[in-house]
């Protein structure tokens, strides 16, 4: 525990504190310019599990702020470099990592287990949907946002407080205000993102005021904090909550099946992975060359390197293992998982 | 009797700068009168989506304003 002597020191954490932080699980959702220091520091600080979510590569021009990554990382994926890095700082958390864009889709399947979501995103619908999410989960959502020089910091759904909506209300001009393409100051995400990341902190530990009911407004240019109080907006939370409870309904995934002919169609389709979750040891019912055989107990393992949204395809003798394990998958945030309904069974009854 | 004004996010690039202080007369005594008021100062603003505080705290409706209030225009930022 020498790693974290100079934390426990403190009266307010101590051991019992440093337990509640290797307990906790945490989702920061992008790995950008905030992204980054909130990662970096949380893993530091000894949080027992942090999700990462972001589909994008790095770029070059990501380097002046996401001081996580290098020159020899660009083209990869955020989310593998980003992992790799927070744990050689610290090797004993666990990560699980989605490399994928937060979606209506998956957004259930990869943040339900959570304590608390960490947006560190960089568009609105993003941010809208995180907070629906949150709302449903019961979970606080911990909110930052940059524009050239300036931050804005909050925590939403915290004990029933206030939520984004409360703050923004949505709007019809959504689109026109996704993107931001004005520039920011290089260090500015970090000073905000370490704001974000002493939330959260503060959150599992349960010390301190949580920033709850307040927007925290930092202008690097003139060196200034602002805090703007935010009252609860009963008919916005409600908003929300409906719309989260829409979302969550409607993607529940139930287990998606292919036909016996679809199935013979895929295997000659390079695209998508066909799975057979036979042991091993089993003699193969079917075989073709784009079937790979995974058993049931390696096969997180082995989709590690796949995106979130690749096609597979995953079949067994009866259909009864392969449905449990598009199941799991779905939990786990992959989009576009199917299963032979009955399995090979029915192949070679004809 | 005056105003003062703070812009933040967006807002602040299109009035090029941070705050203002106007006069507190009949023609700006609301807070719609107010908008109004900048809403033909700067154009650009109307396209703009915002929150509103006065004295630091948002408000969701019209309200009248006295001397000394202190207007915040807060737009949402989309950067992380």
């Amino acid at each position: 525990m020498k790693r974290y002597e100079k934390q426990i020191a403190l009266s307010e954490i101590g051991t019992h504190g440093q337990q509640k932080l290797a307990e906790a699980k945490v989702l920061v959702i992008g790995a950008g310019g905030l992204g980054c220091p909130v990662l970096q520091h949380l893993a530091a600080a000894g949080l027992g599990c942090i999700g990462i979510v972001d589909a994008d590569l790095v770029q070059e021009s990501n380097l002046n702020r996401q001081v996580l990554y290098t020159v020899n990382d660009i083209g990869k994926p955020k989310v593998m470099v980003a992992s790799e890095a927070i744990l050689k700082q610290n090797p004993e958390i666990k990560l699980a990592v989605y490399q994928c864009n937060f979606t209506e889709e998956n957004a259930f399947g990869i943040a339900d287990g959570y304590d608390i979501i960490i947006d560190c995103t960089d568009n609105l619908i993003a941010r809208y949907l995180i907070n629906d999410v949150a709302l449903v989960l019961k979970i606080p959502m911990v909110y930052a946002s940059v524009h050239r020089f300036e931050g804005q910091l909050s925590v939403f759904n915290y004990e029933l407080g206030p939520t984004y909506r409360c703050l923004f209300p949505e709007n019809e001009n959504l689109n026109a205000l996704n993107c931001d393409d004005s520039g920011v100051l290089g260090v500015l995400p970090n000073t905000i993102g370490i704001l974000q990341a002493t939330e959260v902190l503060k959150i599992i530990l349960g010390i301190g005021s949580v920033l709850s009911g307040k927007l925290l407004i930092y202008d690097g240019l003139s060196a200034q904090i602002q805090t703007i109080e935010i009252p609860k907006n009963a008919l916005a939370v409600q908003h929300g909550l409906l719309r989260g409870i829409d979302i969550h309904q409607r993607n529940s995934q139930a287990v998606k099946s292919v036909s016996k002919i679809d199935f013979m169609r895929f295997l000659h389709d390079d695209s998508t992975i066909i799975i057979d979750l036979k042991e091993t040891y089993e003699e193969a019912a079917i075989q073709a060359e784009n079937i790979v055989n995974v058993p049931i107990d390696q096969l997180e393992n082995y989709l590690e390197k796949y995106r979130k949204d690749q096609k597979i395809i995953l079949f067994c003798r009866f259909g009864n293992q392969s449905f449990q394990a598009a199941n799991y998958l779905n939990k786990k945030g992959y989009t576009s998982v199917f299963h032979l309904e009955n399995g090979v069974a029915t192949l070679i009854q004809k | 009797m005056q105003l003062t004004v703070k812009y933040f996010g967006i807002i602040a690039d299109f009035t090029q700068k941070k705050e203002t202080f106007l006069p507190l007369d009949a023609s700006i005594d609301t807070i719609e009168k107010l908008l109004c008021y900048l809403q033909e100062l700067y154009p650009e603003i109307k396209n703009v989506t915002f929150s509103i505080a006065l004295n630091e705290k948002l408000i969701s409706k019209n309200e009248a304003l006295i001397d000394g209030d202190e207007i915040a225009l807060l737009p949402p930022f989309a950067g992380g």
